[in-house]
């Protein structure tokens, strides 16, 4: 067993704080903790999510606001990146309102702005989407890929603070000209310890094609339905900082769609990681790694491509995760109102089983219009709750402004609209886009970062008061890719209840994940045991796992 | 979403008692002969009666005359020229709200006369029904909703209008998020339908949806059991049934159901490409690569029904 590495334990602060929740619960005058509070207003940072809207209405202004947590100076503490619009019709950042944003996190509670020092404030990109953070050297340093209206962008991390621009020398800015590419997803798909990467794209669009869409004479969006759809892209990574586009010879050049979330998983165990994607009106793909460096796309076969009624939905964000502890991996996506978010249960690896109405979406998801989402243990009991950042897609109609949404796991079964009581800086109205999980302050509660057009971000700090214990586990891979990225941990807890969980920074709508994989314990006070499958293929057990630390696990060499 | 038509020929026993030309016209109708009953109207309405208060009614007439044989164009002409001889007539404000309503479903005007028919006759119960109709499809569910409760309680209604006007305000019931009125409204509809003859399926089956979206699964498969029995052809109940043993993973029997689906009646494009996307997958989960392809073949050869 490697020696745990305790970054930064706050069980005892955390104990402290659940017994004054409790006293206080006594008294009669007792005032409740909010689940998230806003840590944004304590930041010094200049950024506001600009898509660009003025009264003409473009096509892309209703995406936009990607994030990314990332550690990018290795400090133990995870920092934010934000994307940001541009002008429109120009696509330039013609005026710092549209930079990019790094913000280093301080491990106080508070965040400083060190875009500009980091060399990432983007002037040049035009109109950026989604992010994706993954070490795709494996130098230790982890390093950006943008995704935007024209040429796409990757930042090497040199190590220091800084960032370099080495799209060129990558290939990864080469795509068909002007694909709109909405998001990433760092994988390593033939497990050769080198990250790939795979590029959402939407459509092919330019200002000057930008259809203008009018109902009695007022601006509105167009329906996707009235773009065309395009083939994701596929990037081989070759090693020395180079990619190949292996997008035809790799099968995803057969499907085409319109790409948002990206959800990478083992779907069917064998070893090699599988790719879902939500698309927009069009039916959602899940390419199965034929462990062959080729990909079968077998969603409508898997039952993932549609609704139950055979029904294309507006898929956006989309996530996939063990949500039942059963050791196989499910699927969510959000998508817009009236639709019912999608979950899919996947049954012995073989299909899956659209479980919206039995686990109780249907009825808690229907007002809503997603973006991104994904799932998170919030309140540490064990199961992967549901969130979702909403809003509607245009300013129209009485609905349009919404609040995002958390929905409970309820053993495993069913969910239950718990967003009443997250608290009031949860629940403002507003067109939320991007999101990402992480744990900013190291508590073993994972916060909740979220932007929202033309709004400062919110960075949710959980107050984790449900008291439960925890485990973040932080696998550095060597054989392995480095960030570990399509490892499988499986946590045993003395009661013998198994828990299960993997790495995957891709979740939800544009945005990139904290890699560190949580778990949430309840009442165990350890694990007692966790076992870890390598992207290369080793097994290693930890036995007797203490809660409530972070736990860095090396991948052994043998 | 169901839409549903009272009839209109209520409006030829309506008084008062009309001039010669009229009764002719009435009879005309009632005989089936528009062109006839054309003809007449034509010519009363360019008569010395037209200043006559109740004249509204050759134009409705002549409307309804012109609608059945086609010329809805004219059909609309007809009402509007009668409103602007008659601007506060709730009938013919109904009447051009009922055609542009069927012309566009999204059309404002047609709310806009409903709603001013309904406000000048709130005890016309047709008046509210369409009302209710435009108003459920324009995503108004709670003047869908009030309209139809109002509309229930108004005497005189059979049990064909009661049947539609429960399902309906069911349905919009359900859209406000009124979980257990809806249900009530929808069993009412559901009750009426058991009495009916004929019995309508697809009202039944408004109710299996309502109870499959709320989760209700058991009380679905008992009203789909039902309709079955009296229906045994209905398409849809036997999509439903085939989600239920999908859902069950009785493979075999899902894809039995859905292929009685398909041999059904009563399917919509909606519901012939759901039984093929359900035969995909568990011909699929049976190992039955060959069958599996050939439904994916079909359901991708066939445009997909997506929700923009």
């Amino acid at each position: 067993m490697p020696a745990p590495q305790n970054l930064e334990s706050a069980a005892t602060r955390f104990r402290w704080a659940t017994a004054l929740i409790a006293i206080c619960a006594c008294l009669p005058a007792a005032v409740s903790v909010p689940q998230f509070h806003d840590a944004a207003p304590q930041a010094k940072f200049a950024y506001v999510t600009h898509n660009g809207y003025t009264a003409r209405k473009y096509f892309i202004q209703p995406m936009c606001g990607g994030i990314a947590i990332l550690d990018y100076d290795n400090d133990g503490k995870q920092d934010i990146f934000f994307t940001n619009g541009a002008d429109l019709p120009s696509l330039k950042k013609s005026s710092p309102a549209y930079d990019n944003c790094l913000l280093h996190n301080r491990g106080d509670g508070t965040f400083e702005d060190r875009t500009e020092a980091a060399g990432l404030l983007g002037r040049d990109l035009g109109y950026s989407f989604g992010v994706a953070a993954g070490d795709y050297d494996n130098d230790g340093h982890t390093d950006l890929f943008i995704c935007n209206a024209g040429p796409n962008t990757l930042y090497h991390n040199n190590g220091n603070g800084t960032f370099t621009d080495v799209t060129e020398q990558s290939g990864l800015g080469a795509k068909p000209p002007n694909t709109l590419s909405t998001g990433a997803a760092w994988f390593d798909y033939d497990n050769d310890g080198l990250l790939d990467l795979l590029v959402s794209n939407y459509t092919v669009w330019t200002p000057e094609t930008d259809i203008r869409c009018q109902d009695s004479g007022v601006d509105k969006y167009c329906s996707p339905t009235q773009y065309r759809s395009v083939a994701n892209r596929l990037y081989h990574n070759l090693g020395r900082g180079r990619f190949e586009d292996v997008t035809a010879k790799s099968g995803f050049g057969s499907a085409r769609g319109k790409g948002m979330g990206i959800s990478v998983a083992d779907f069917d165990g064998d070893g090699f990681q599988d790719v879902f994607i939500a698309n927009d009106t069009e039916r959602n793909f899940l390419f199965m790694n034929q462990g062959d460096g080729t990909f079968k796309e077998v969603g409508l076969l898997y039952g993932v491509a549609y609704n139950d009624d055979g029904i294309a939905v507006s898929g956006m964000g989309s996530d996939a995760k063990d949500f039942n502890n059963d050791g196989t991996v499910d699927i969510f996506y959000n998508d817009l109102a009236e639709q019912i978010f999608g979950l899919f249960v996947n049954e012995g690896r073989k299909s899956f089983r659209y479980s919206s109405v039995t686990a109780g979406l249907s009825q808690i998801s229907r007002r809503y219009s997603g973006w991104s989402a994904g799932f998170i243990d919030y309140d540490n009991d064990g199961w992967k709750d549901i969130y979702s950042a909403n809003g509607d897609v245009d300013y129209l109609g009485v609905n349009a402004r919404q609040h995002d949404t958390m929905f409970k796991n309820e053993g495993g079964r069913t969910f239950r609209d718990v967003s009443a009581n997250m608290g009031a800086a949860f629940l403002p109205l507003g067109f939320h886009r991007g999101s990402a999980f992480a744990d900013l302050n190291n508590d073993g509660a994972m916060d909740i970062v979220i932007t929202a057009l033309n709004e400062r971000p919110r960075i949710l700090m959980n107050a984790a008061t449900s008291g439960h214990h925890w485990l973040l586990l932080d696998l550095v891979g060597s054989r392995s890719n480095r960030d570990a990225i399509g490892a499988s941990v499986k946590v045993t807890t003395p009661s013998g209840r198994t828990l299960f969980n993997h790495v995957s920074v891709s979740t939800g709508f544009m945005s990139s994940s904290d890699k560190r994989v949580h778990f949430g314990l309840a009442q165990e006070k350890s694990a007692k045991s966790i076992e870890i499958h390598w992207p290369s293929g080793l097994t290693q057990t930890l036995a007797n796992v203490r809660a409530d630390q972070i736990l860095r696990i090396p991948e052994p060499t043998k | 979403m169901i839409v549903c038509t009272l009839p209109l020929l209520v409006i030829l026993s309506q008084a008062p008692s009309p001039p010669g030309a009229l009764s002719t016209a009435r009879e005309q109708i009632r005989q089936g002969n528009c062109a006839a009953a054309i003809d007449t109207l034509t010519l009363l309405l360019h008569s010395s009666a037209k200043s006559r208060p109740e004249v509204a009614v050759p134009y409705q007439l002549l409307a309804v005359c012109y609608e059945r044989s086609g010329q809805l164009d004219r059909a609309i002409d007809t009402l509007r020229d009668g409103l602007r001889d008659h601007p506060a007539s709730p009938a013919l404000e109904r009447t051009l709200g009922e055609l542009l309503f069927h012309q566009d479903p999204s059309n404002p005007e047609a709310g806009q006369l409903l709603a001013s028919a309904v406000k000048t006759a709130p005890q016309d119960p047709e008046a509210r029904h369409y009302y209710a109709q435009w108003a459920a499809l324009n995503n108004r569910d709670e003047i869908c909703a009030s309209q139809e409760q109002a509309a229930i309680r108004l005497p005189g209604l059979n049990n064909l209008a009661l049947l539609q006007m429960y399902a309906l305000q069911g349905i919009c019931l359900n859209h406000l998020d009124k979980p257990a009125a809806a249900k009530s409204a929808l069993e009412k509809a559901f009750a009426i339908d058991l009495r009916q003859k004929p019995f309508d399926p697809a009202i039944a089956y408004q109710y299996v949806q309502f109870l499959m979206g709320r989760g209700q699964n058991e009380e679905a498969r008992e009203v789909v059991a039902e309709i079955l029995r009296r229906s045994p052809q209905f398409g849809p109940a036997h999509l439903e049934a085939a989600k239920s043993f999908d859902h069950d993973r009785q493979t075999e029997k899902a894809i039995q159901e859905a292929k009685a689906a398909l041999l059904g009646e009563g399917d919509d494009d909606a519901n012939i490409r759901a039984a093929h996307v359900l035969l995909a997958k568990n011909y699929f989960i049976l190992g039955k690569t060959a069958e599996a392809e050939a439904e994916q073949q079909w359901v991708e050869s066939h445009a997909g029904a997506s929700k923009p």
